[in-house]
């Protein structure tokens, strides 16, 4: 069943993905960029936060937030803004969340990811629950009563918390002050579990592009300009309006708390938190599928490649076991994720997932060249799974012969030099898009290897006219057929090359013999 | 990017904040405003009920030394019955208990009852159910100012607005129930 909802999303994802990328490019697609758009807003609510409070008073809330919505020059644009920010904070981790459960990337090491996001939104919804209560409005007043019911149907409390806002003494300042202190000490104390959240990443990519950065941020702040704050009257726990100007995103839950029972809520919340956490081990792979790169110590030079590639730092250098000087690397199979991207990191094909390494990608491709007519010329296709492998038939349709790589950044370089040399009319790599890929460097490690001499680089016997790397993801089988045949029409123009007789690349390096060693 | 692409882009970009921000500022009903509501609210603490005997000599030197106490006190609380009337229809009729494991905190009431707009005859009672109390005992004093007297009542005829709350809660100065319709004065 969650394989089926996982799809389900999926497909929906695709095509949101692909129209995305028609309108804004994978570059700035904001699908892609949901994560860092969400902490790019948590830096926006922080920096107008720290403007607001200079001027709220929890002596007098209400007039306080309603002396900064009346400043049109230095306040109003800034609540607006700041309010604003912490909706799109809402979409855009909601956003993320729903990706990284459609493409599956919530098991194993990357449980912690998962988890841990899933904490960073409930804080997030609770300390917007703090910065609405902290206006003292109508809608904060049907929030902070609304909450205390809530609380008050746990068993913790000695003392009623609903009854703070019931009218029956003035609501005491040292309620508006925690609510305040809450409200600055859960945006810090997400940045503690931002770290968490991407700590077992090698290069977290926290911020988006700038041009869709200061984008948001751009508009936000027009529209809080031309659309201005109002101020809701202020809360009276003896007059009970029909309606209340609403934050539908922060607010949704309300309605439902008038409708049924707080624990039936609870009920509901702690079926939702359990389910969400059983996810990792719901999403989980097979036993023998997705196993964590193992290094074949004989063929490690270490030369630190699959250390620095690798995008989750599973890999280290440690003390050989045998007589050689050097070192040798090691997976950790508690933070390896199985991405394969190490396999197209090695010279000598000494490490990978089973099934996935440089030599088996040699072996596959040798079967391949048997079994395709890629002698006449035919532009072989390398595709990822995820992406490409979707339409295959279409890029096979169209004249291509298509070969499915799991990702393309497990991609070795030979493999194309194999492919070129052994008759193929071209080699288009056809990779998700960079801030798509499951994996995420996969791309950008790729075409590293194929132009930029980084190892296992492509060598420079290799004629490049042949080869061309494009993006697609799933939903944009139009775009990568225009690649296709942009490609297969640049071919026409090249002098086709001979198939090799024989061709055969070593999989394996012959041992060189260190100083003072025998081999 | 093409620059009509880039419009393009930014037209729609506009469109979708424009929804975010209009649904963060949409009209939500609270199911108020055509009623009037009672609300009855207090917090009090049961009256509590001590039973000492003095420990024979025996029983002392039984003890360790620590706890040689010449009196020995075991307590309980009692409970409240609050019965609540309205146009002459009982509404409530419930016991009440004290919070905590050992009922020894205060009895919390909060009940909130929607009226139509116009004048209604409210009666509530609040009194304490003691079997070893006869009749006329109830209406004494509590042997403690700390704890809730041991009946409190009120009736009258309230007049209820739309989307106005009447609350009837204790008053801690005459130490008996009244309405009101405002935050009190500080």
């Amino acid at each position: 069943m969650i394989r089926r909802l996982e799809g389900a999303t999926l497909r929906v994802l695709r095509t949101a993905d692909a129209a995305f990328n028609r309108l804004y490019t994978w570059r700035f697609n904001p699908l892609y960029q949901s994560g860092t758009i969400a902490v790019a807003m948590l830096a926006v609510l922080i920096i107008t936060g720290v403007w607001l409070l200079l001027f709220y008073r929890i002596g007098a809330p209400w007039a306080s937030v309603d002396a900064i919505t009346g400043n049109l020059w230095a306040g109003n644009w800034v609540r607006g803004v700041h309010r604003y920010a912490s909706d799109a904070a809402l979409i855009a981790v909601s956003v993320h969340l729903i990706r990284m459960f459609a493409q599956s990337r919530a098991w194993g090491p990357r449980a912690v990811a998962w988890v841990s996001g899933g904490v960073l939104l409930a804080v997030l919804l609770v300390s917007a629950w703090t910065g609405f209560v902290m206006v003292w409005d109508t809608f904060g007043y049907e929030l902070a009563v609304a909450g205390g019911r809530m609380l008050d149907a746990l068993p913790f409390f000695s003392e009623p918390v609903g009854r703070i806002f019931v009218g029956e003494h003035p609501v005491p300042s040292a309620f508006f002050f925690l609510n305040l202190f809450l409200h600055v000490a859960l945006p810090l104390g997400m940045g503690l579990i931002l770290w968490i959240h991407v700590s077992r990443i090698a290069r977290p990519t926290l911020l988006p592009p700038k041009a869709l950065l200061w984008g948001s941020i751009g508009l936000l702040t027009l529209i809080a300009i031309v659309w201005p704050l109002q101020m809701a009257p202020e809360a009276d726990p003896f007059a009970l309006p029909s309606t209340v100007p609403a934050d539908w995103w922060f607010g949704f839950w309300l309605p439902i708390t008038a409708r049924v029972q707080e624990w039936f809520l609870w009920v509901v919340i702690a079926a939702g938190v359990i389910a969400f956490l059983w996810v990792p081990r719901l999403t989980r792979p097979g036993a023998g599928e997705r196993a964590p790169s193992t290094v074949d110590k004989q063929l490690c030079t270490e030369c630190n490649q699959c250390i620095v590639d690798c995008p989750y730092e599973a890999i280290t250098l440690v003390e050989r076991d045998d007589d050689r000087p050097t070192l040798v690397a090691q997976v950790d199979p508690t933070r390896c994720v199985s991405c394969g991207i190490c396999a197209g990191s090695c010279s000598p094909m000494g490490i990978g997932p089973p099934r996935r390494t440089g030599r088996n990608q040699l072996e596959t491709t040798r079967a391949f060249l048997r079994t395709h007519e890629t002698s006449s010329g035919k532009v072989v296709v390398l595709g990822c799974r995820y992406g490409a492998g979707e339409f295959r038939d279409t890029l096979i349709g169209a004249g291509a012969e298509f070969q499915e790589m799991d990702c393309v950044g497990n991609l070795h370089s030979s493999v194309v030099e194999f492919l070129i040399r052994g008759g193929a009319g071209g080699v288009l790599v056809l990779s998700c898009p960079p801030r798509d890929c499951r994996n995420r460097e996969g791309p950008g490690w790729t075409t590293q290897r194929l132009y930029h001499g980084q190892a296992a680089e492509l060598k420079p016997r290799v004629d490049r006219e042949y080869l061309h790397v494009a993006y697609a993801g799933a939903g944009e089988a139009k775009e990568a057929l225009r690649a296709l045949r942009e490609f297969q029409d640049h071919l026409e123009a090249m002098v086709p090359l001979e198939p090799e007789p024989d061709l055969e690349i070593e999989t394996v390096c012959e041992p060189v013999a260190l100083e003072g060693e025998r081999v | 990017m093409k620059p009509t692409r880039r419009v393009v882009a930014l037209i729609v970009s506009t469109v979708f904040l424009l929804g975010m921000v209009g649904l963060s500022r949409v009209s939500m009903s609270t199911g108020a405003g055509a009623a009037g509501v009672l609300r009855l609210s207090w917090g009090l603490l049961p009256e509590r009920v001590e039973e000492c005997r003095t420990l024979s000599e025996e029983e002392l030197a039984s003890r360790p030394a620590h706890m040689r106490q010449a009196e020995v006190c075991e307590g309980t609380t009692l409970p409240y019955r609050l019965t609540v009337r309205i146009d002459g229809r009982l509404r409530v009729d419930e016991l009440m208990v004290g919070g905590g494991a050992r009922n020894d905190r205060r009895v919390y009431v909060l009940r909130e009852f929607n009226l139509p707009p116009g004048d209604h005859p409210i009666s509530v009672s609040y009194v304490i159910e003691d079997s070893t109390l006869v009749a006329g005992e109830t209406d004494g004093a509590p042997p403690d100012e700390r704890f809730a007297p041991r009946t409190l009542n009120w009736s009258g005829v309230l007049s209820f607005a739309p989307g106005k709350v009447v609350m009837i809660t204790f008053d801690q100065e005459r130490r008996q129930l009244r309405p009101r319709r405002s935050l009190p004065q500080p």
